[in-house]
């Protein structure tokens, strides 16, 4: 799979940031079929690091009430992925 | 900061201003602590946004503002501190560059500003007094006039109007069959020449409660038509001049009194103008005196302030004062503020802040408008007063020989202002 396709987008949050700031660990969205060892070899080639590690998780979809019927957003997937000493990544 | 000041021609400054790269960064910092405040970035709570992310997503337009703050406070402090007084807006010149947050930061502001004036022999102004002469002529023109003040209208019923006579009057006007007019109870003399020709020679003869329509041919052609009705017939009588009358007007014991009284009002009347026309010497004579270039945004605000003044005293109505005028009126009155601030300076000429707040006090009884806001234009007008009247004690007056008041009837002008406001 292109590095493209399985680095859905950064994510910027309150929590992201401080991860990023305090442990040196990035989180994306990722292709929910991506595994670890892909996501590792996306970010490596996309932002020029050393991974050292990388957790996935599975965000469940809101729930969301359109008029009377209640629908449901996506499931999507979750990587948290620490980089090596010295390495940085610069969103925004 | 350095500050660096260069003189144009015309009383403009060139304000150079170079930063620091420290002062810079100090400048880009404080304002994203600013900004991270009330910043509202997805994924963060309000004012949790980290301060280099909102720099990330600001860019330009960051430094749009931080160029903004830098050179407000640059230029009041370089204003501060080089003493300048602007008197127009400020054109920045930063070239191309924005200030960016790791480098140090120059540009240059034009500005015109309040020149400097040297005025000598300021002491000594040759003023020429107008000599004050109040005649029992311009005394008796007084009572007079208090006479008709007083006048009593006594009702005839028994003949037509004769000339003279005061007739109650109801009637309309037409151009071209157009009402134009309408009055009612319009009291009016007859034969006074207050009426068209045509009306006054008509109402003379008619009894009450005729009426009468007359029509004429206007200037342009047009044809004028009046309608009116006469109401009532009165006769005017004048009290006579005796003790009576004086206690009438005014509570005084006899005749010799209250001439007495009117020919003090007139006197000082007068001399209040005297007073008020050597002051108005000295304005001419400073402004005479003083040879500045002032800058011509300048005498365009000042143009400006006088259309103002203008229009607040004479609503909806433009000045009819072509420009040219106006500014040279302006000018004048530029180098007289100018020469009269000097003087001040020189004399150490200095207004406390009691007597600002006293004078306040005495505006805002009188009922003029509230002057809390406008001490500073309170000061400069206490100021201006102390100045001019150091002027004038130091002065040499010479009278001259034509007398102010001229006529009667501009004794009664004077005096009616007087009584205006009192």
């Amino acid at each position: 799979m292109d590095s493209h396709n399985v680095i859905k987008k950064p994510l910027l949050t309150e929590k992201g940031s401080r991860m990023s700031e305090r442990e040196n660990k990035y989180s994306f969205r990722v292709a929910k079929s991506a595994n670890k060892v892909e996501i590792r070899k996306a970010v490596e080639e996309l932002f020029k690091v050393k991974v050292t590690g990388v957790n996935t998780l599975m965000m469940r979809g809101k729930k969301k009430r359109v008029r009377h019927r209640v629908g449901k957003t996506p499931d999507w997937k979750k990587a948290v992925v620490t980089l090596g000493q010295g390495d940085k990544i610069d969103f925004a | 900061m350095r500050v660096n000041v260069e003189e144009l021609p015309g009383s403009r400054k060139r304000i150079e201003v170079e930063l620091e790269q420290e002062e810079v960064s100090k400048h880009f910092e404080d304002k994203v602590k600013r900004l991270v405040m009330g910043a509202q970035i997805p994924g963060f709570r309000k004012g949790k946004v980290p301060g280099h992310i909102l720099e990330k997503r600001m860019g330009k337009s960051l430094q749009g503002e931080v160029l903004e703050e830098i050179v407000g406070e640059s230029y009041g402090k370089a204003c501060r501190e080089k003493d300048i007084t602007p008197v127009s807006e400020p054109s920045v010149d930063t070239g191309s560059a924005m200030p960016q947050k790791d480098k140090p930061y120059s540009f240059s502001i034009t500005v015109d500003t309040k020149p400097g004036v040297s005025i000598e022999d300021y002491k000594g102004l040759v003023l020429e007094r107008e000599k004050v002469e109040v005649t029992d002529e311009h005394v008796s023109a007084a009572i007079q006039r208090e006479r008709e003040e007083r006048a009593e209208f006594l009702p005839v019923n028994d003949r037509p109007v004769m000339r003279d006579d005061w007739v109650l009057l109801d009637g309309k006007s037409f151009v071209d069959g157009n009402a134009v007019q309408d009055f009612s109870d319009y009291m009016v003399q007859a034969g006074s020449g207050r009426l068209p020709k045509e009306m006054d020679e008509a109402l003379v003869g008619c009894p009450v409660g005729q009426e009468k329509e007359l029509s004429s041919t206007g200037k342009g052609g047009e044809q004028i038509s009046y309608k009116f009705r006469v109401k009532a017939i009165k006769e005017r009588r004048l009290l006579i001049v005796n003790d009576e009358f004086a206690r009438d007007v005014g509570g005084f014991q006899s005749l010799e009194e209250l001439r007495a009284d009117i020919r003090k009002r007139l006197e000082s009347a007068a001399e209040v103008r005297v007073e008020h026309d050597l002051k108005r010497q000295i304005g001419e004579k400073l402004a005479g005196m003083v040879e500045v270039d002032v800058p011509q945004s300048f005498v365009e605000r000042q143009v400006e302030h006088m259309r103002q003044i203008t229009r607040a005293y004479v609503t909806g109505q433009e000045t009819n004062q072509d420009d040219g005028e106006l500014k040279k009126l302006a000018m004048a009155q530029i180098k007289e503020h100018l020469a009269i601030e000097e003087i001040a300076r020189r004399e150490n000429i200095t207004v406390t802040e009691e007597e600002v707040e006293k004078a306040g006090a005495e505006a805002a009884a009188a009922g003029l408008k509230k002057d809390a806001e406008d001490s500073d234009g309170l000061r400069w007008s206490l100021r201006r007063k102390k100045t001019v009247d150091f002027l004038l004690s130091h002065a040499k007056i010479e009278d001259k020989g034509k007398s102010l008041i001229m006529t009667p009837d501009e004794v009664s002008l004077i005096d009616r202002g007087q009584k205006g406001n009192s």
